[in-house]
């Protein structure tokens, strides 16, 4: 572990939310949005699970395993919803869901 | 840094059955996920029931829950794994979450009594009134939160079921495309939420609320301080639709069934309110919860700074885009945002610890049973107009009050308990909310509350100058209200005249005993 300490997994999270941001709003795909979530989500996790050892309390990792499952979750609501907006829309291009407007 | 399998096993060590003590006192919440599983059994081995009975075990389920949240006592001490270091726990089912409980179950029940009024194809899914009983007890669990996990596992249970309901219609393609912007901006919103409760977590080491402001209120504020009450801001906003995350709320309301709108509307934010009243009033360094403030570095100021903003931008926002609105569903979602808008304001004054900011939170509570009742009625006429008329559009009401006087006079007194004009209990609601703003010295912002009241006038009179001024429409276009409908909406609208002329003190006393005793005012 030398020279490996807190600020590097600070830094890696911090990417990765970036990363998941910029997916999120570059994106035009629904899949590709759901995608940049799941980043910023596992972003959070390295952040609970560094902080975890930092402090040295169970509290962070014991956060992260529940946010894996609600990610999995989440996946699970918003691809069939996404299934199903695509059964109307004939599209998965966040570009065409444009019935309600104003 | 010690290695987390020894940890595991130290905390495991400290589980014990008398450390989880009297599962009794959060009975609504566990009947709530039984009654959900008693639902689904019930579908498997119905055979070919009528759809009917569902809603009927659904009612029973919500009154019986509704019961048990009035006979469970409430008390400020936690419930779950850590119990005992000085009472903080997972849940704490005190006064204030039994007030906002009652609210939900009252929700509940009435939407699944619009479901079962609405006849329409969503409405014989059992399913649907499983991801309900799901919202219902993820909102009875979140009024109790008072440590993260819980917190967040409640938030997302009620946004995953708000939007499985909203995208429930499977023949309409605009209830797809309300799930679908409901469920990815409310995905994002949550994840950055929670990048910032990982934040919060670093820089405090602890999950409880009360240890975590403990550990604020030593330490000064940083930059990680900042962006963390940023990004939890951010997603109390979307689940509240305040400004500036309230972009999605008009579609996804217009495209959800009408009795879910409701429910979105009143439980759902009703929910978010709950866990955001107690982040906001709690007070200062010595008590049991954290403030906004001081996740803040700059203190109260800045806090009330943004929550002025945003209140006065919410409701400006709602008030003037519902002006050209001609679907009466969708001028309803503006109301919601501009009703958000009304409730942030008396937030923006709470100040922790002090009886002004008791009032403040008390006057909140109790606009929200009245806020209920409204839209509640509201939307039910939402709901006959789409399943008479098949259109929720303004003119379909047009020469209405001339076949059915009652009901449109119902409507037309619902209408006027909405703008706040007296002698409704709208106008009570509305005076309370005020009340503290005035007494705080916020007096541009009272103007501009006020200002948006006389403003709102004007749409919420559009239906009632169609309903009682214009000429007949077809009568296939028209809705057509039974006698069930006309005594539904009587019974709802009743109490806005009963309780803005008699007994609105006594509910207001409600509301100010569960403030007093519940957790840390």
């Amino acid at each position: 572990m030398s020279g490996l300490g807190l600020n590097h997994f600070l830094v890696l999270a911090a990417l990765l939310f970036a990363t998941g941001v910029l997916c999120v709003t570059l994106r035009r795909n629904a899949i590709g949005l759901l995608i940049g979530v799941e980043l910023m989500l596992n972003a959070a996790n390295v952040n609970l699970v560094a902080f975890h050892r930092w402090h040295g309390n169970v509290d962070g990792a014991v956060f992260a395993v529940f946010v894996i499952m609600l990610a999995a979750a989440e996946a699970a609501v918003a691809l069939s919803i996404v299934l199903h907006v695509f059964h109307h829309a004939a599209s998965i291009s966040t570009d065409d869901y444009t019935e309600m407007k104003g | 840094m010690t290695p987390l399998l020894p940890l595991l096993a130290q905390e495991a060590g400290k589980l014990s059955w008398d450390r989880m003590p009297s599962p009794g006192r959060i009975a609504p919440e566990l009947f709530l996920c039984l009654w959900a599983v008693v639902i689904l059994v019930v579908d498997l081995v119905r055979g070919k029931g009528s759809w009917k009975h569902f809603t009927t075990l659904s009612l029973v389920g919500c009154a019986i829950a509704f019961a048990l949240a009035v006979f469970t006592a409430p008390g400020n001490d936690a419930v779950g794994y850590g119990v005992g270091s000085g009472g903080v726990g997972a849940l704490t089912p005190d006064a204030i979450s039994r007030f906002f409980k009652l609210i939900f179950l009252a929700t509940g029940f009435l939407t699944v009594l619009f479901m079962r009024r609405s006849a329409d194809a969503y409405a014989r899914e059992p399913e649907l009134h499983v991801i309900l009983f799901g919202a219902l007890a993820g909102a009875c669990y979140l009024a109790g939160a008072s440590e993260l996990i819980g917190f967040y596992l409640a938030f997302e249970m009620v946004s995953y079921t708000g939007f499985l309901l909203a995208g429930y219609r499977v023949d309409d393609p605009k209830s797809a495309e309300a799930g679908g912007k409901f469920v990815m901006f409310g995905a994002v919103s949550s994840a950055v939420m929670l990048f910032g409760l990982s934040l919060v977590y670093g820089a405090t080491g602890s999950m409880q609320f009360a240890d975590i402001a403990k550990a604020l209120a030593s330490q000064d504020a940083s930059p990680a301080l900042l962006v963390a009450s940023v990004f939890v801001f951010a997603g109390f906003a979307f689940k509240a639709a305040a400004f500036p995350m309230q972009f999605w709320c008009p579609d996804v309301y217009e495209g959800a069934p009408a009795p879910v709108a409701m429910f979105l509307a009143v439980a759902s934010k009703a929910a978010v309110f709950s866990a955001a009243i107690r982040v906001l009033m709690l007070g200062p360094v010595t008590d049991t919860a954290p403030t906004l403030t001081q996740l803040l570095p700059h203190g109260a100021t800045v806090t009330q700074t943004i929550l002025i903003f945003a209140s006065a931008a919410t409701m400006c926002w709602g008030n003037f885009a519902a002006l050209r609105q001609t679907n009466l569903q969708r001028m309803l979602a503006y109301s919601s945002i501009a009703h958000a808008g009304y409730l942030l304001m008396t937030a923006a004054v709470v100040v922790p610890g002090a009886q002004s900011g008791r009032d403040a939170v008390s006057a909140m509570l109790f606009s929200f049973v009245i806020y209920l009742v409204m839209s509640a009625a509201a939307f039910y006429v939402v709901t006959v107009m789409r399943r008479d008329a098949g259109t929720a559009e303004v003119g379909a009401l047009r020469g209405f009050a001339a076949k059915h006087p009652l009901f449109a006079a119902c409507f037309a007194l619902v209408l006027f308990s909405l703008t706040g004009l007296p002698p409704t209990a709208g106008f009570i609601a509305k005076l309370q909310l005020f009340q503290p703003v005035v007494g705080e010295g916020h007096f541009v912002l009272a103007a501009i509350g006020l200002l948006n009241g006389a403003v709102s006038l004007y749409f919420y009179a559009k239906p009632i100058g169609l309903m009682y001024l214009a000429s007949e429409g077809p009568p296939e276009r028209t809705p057509a209200p039974n006698g069930t409908d006309r005594t539904i909406l009587a019974v709802l609208s009743a109490p806005l005249l009963v309780l803005g002329l008699l007994w609105w003190d006594s509910i207001l006393e409600f509301a100010q005993t569960a403030v007093a005793a519940g957790r840390n005012p």
